[in-house]
């Protein structure tokens, strides 16, 4: 049976005048956007301004109330999808090892059981937690946890990847490698990228696209379009003076 | 002590496999209950199938195990909806369960000849009387058990350790939670009203406790767990037989030893590695 061609310019991710929340209570009212492969989208916002809810929803993890999120056919299988979640999103009544927890991002994919090692070896090898891969994940760092996390998603050969504050509680080293790993899958392996951050300076350098959140709506688009002072204001509800860098001629 | 066992073992033999089979079923779900902190949601499950007994024993419908069960499965369900909407809404809802439908099912047979002590002896809990029925029963879930936890033992403990990376990789979590507090329901009203309070409440608590203070991982703990279980139900009829006491408590009692054992083991571990 011939393989269906799907379009490169279809969009991954649609958002349609999508209303998300739990219950009957809306965190967010009618998002529409549209996320492309190869993009790196930053969302930001203020706690508790509904990233985390548009994430989950479009992971499948809530329903929408009204409108709809869906991702494009060929990712509606979700095999080549890694999420890297908030630290807090992990349940940590639950005793496992790095290994363990690494091996856990090819749930659902059937490989050889060596092949499985060994693929988790490797990645756990790239991200540099192999040495420590039979310690309890809730015993090593802060940073050597978010490498695990970022391992497990990688050991999927992810073409879209969500991360979720990433870099909160990191110090400066373990926050600029990470960044740097994930900016590297962006560009050289053409890795689509959610990134979830306050981090503004990380909006600047790093993003093609920007989703901004508040008061439930989302001002979601290019970053030459919507990533300024004025909806800076908006989405943080107080005086904002970024000092916006001028794009480069490369970008 | 072994040898009064098997001269007891044609005589009492559905007891005894029922009471293992139970054990099987209930330590290995104890694993998800234990690991998603839902400990406190499960007494409330048991206690809510108490009151399902207690109405059919006031309507007369002779019918224990559908009214447990139906009991059981709704505060499961209702339980599993709090859930999404964050732990503390859970707790609170549990407490309401557990404490009403303890209150209500003495209020219930307050009045009826026999029904209060009928009530208490389900609290109390005895593992004699099983039939041939219960352990069919009994081991058709422990079967049900063991072969989802093969099929699907990867994705179940992505589930347990991280359900919205389950979600992203196209696990229905929310499909799964309600297939999780429907079977969980079932299979607690079913073994309360063959067995009781204590021996249900401890088969699904205390093994799946014991393994996981000794494991490492998750996926080690769906192997000690049930072992546990084995040991405590085998060893614990052996010597409540021996000794005439009453299995079901011999055996929780046992586990609570094992579990004393486990954390005394893990102290070690921790501190003379």
């Amino acid at each position: 049976m011939e393989k269906e061609q799907i379009p490169e310019q279809t969009p991954i991710i649609v958002a349609e005048k999508a209303t998300i929340g739990y219950g009957k209570k809306a965190i967010l009212k009618d998002v529409n956007m549209e996320i492309h492969s190869g993009d790196f989208w930053c969302f930001i916002g203020s706690n508790g301004s509904g990233k985390t809810s548009l994430i989950k929803s479009i992971l499948g993890a809530i329903r929408t109330l009204k409108g709809i999120v869906f991702l494009r056919k060929d990712f509606a299988r979700r095999t080549r999808i890694g999420f890297v979640p908030q630290e807090s999103e992990l349940n940590k009544s639950v005793s496992t090892t790095l290994e363990e927890f690494v091996s856990c991002g090819l749930a659902g994919i059937t490989f050889k059981k060596s092949v499985r090692q060994k693929r988790t070896l490797k990645v756990m090898e790239i991200m540099g937690i192999k040495h420590i891969k039979n310690s309890s994940i809730w015993n090593v760092s802060g940073g050597q946890r978010q490498r695990a996390m970022i391992a497990r998603a990688l050991v999927r050969d992810p073409l879209l990847m969500i991360v979720d504050e990433p870099t909160s509680g990191l110090d400066f080293r373990a926050a600029h490698e990470l960044l740097k790993t994930i900016t590297d899958l962006n560009r050289e392996k053409k890795i689509t990228v959610i990134f979830v951050t306050h981090d503004l300076n990380i909006c600047q350098d790093l993003a093609t696209h920007v989703a901004m959140f508040h008061d439930k709506n989302v001002i979601a688009g290019a970053k030459q379009q919507v990533f300024n002072n004025e909806n800076l204001e908006k989405t943080f509800g107080i005086a904002v003076n970024f000092p916006f860098r001028q794009p480069s001629n490369e970008e | 002590m072994l040898q009064e066992f098997m001269i007891s073992f044609p005589l009492f033999f559905e007891t005894y496999l029922s009471a293992l089979f139970m054990a099987i079923f209930l330590s290995m779900l104890g694993i998800l209950v234990v690991n998603r902190e839902q400990i406190f949601l499960t007494a409330a499950i048991s206690q809510a199938a108490t009151l399902g007994i207690a109405v059919d024993i006031i309507i007369g419908l002779q019918q224990p195990m559908i009214a447990a069960v139906t009991f059981s499965i709704i505060a499961a369900v209702i339980s599993g909806m709090k859930d999404k909407r964050g732990g503390s809404n859970r707790e609170e809802f549990s407490a309401w369960v557990f404490l009403v439908s303890a209150s209500l099912s003495v209020l219930l047979l307050a009045n009826h000849p026999q029904g209060v002590k009928q009530i208490q002896s389900l609290i109390a809990s005895s593992i004699i009387g099983s039939g041939m029925f219960e352990v069919i029963v009994f081991a058709v879930i422990s079967l049900i058990v063991m072969i989802t936890y093969f099929v699907v033992h990867d994705k179940l403990r992505l589930f347990i350790i991280d359900p919205i990376m389950a979600a992203a990789i196209g696990i229905p979590i929310i499909l799964w939670n309600w297939y999780i507090s429907v079977f969980l329901g079932l299979s607690i009203g079913m073994a309360m009203c063959s067995s009781g309070m204590i021996y249900t409440f401890g088969c699904l608590v205390l093994p799946a406790q014991i393994a996981k203070t000794l494991c490492k991982r998750v996926s080690l703990m769906f192997i000690v767990s049930p072992l546990v279980a084995i040991i405590s139900v085998v060893s614990g009829l052996i010597i409540a037989n021996y000794y005439n006491y009453p299995p079901g408590q011999m055996i929780i009692s046992l586990m609570g030893a094992f579990l004393v054992l486990a954390w005394a083991l893990d102290w070690f571990r921790t501190n003379f590695k």
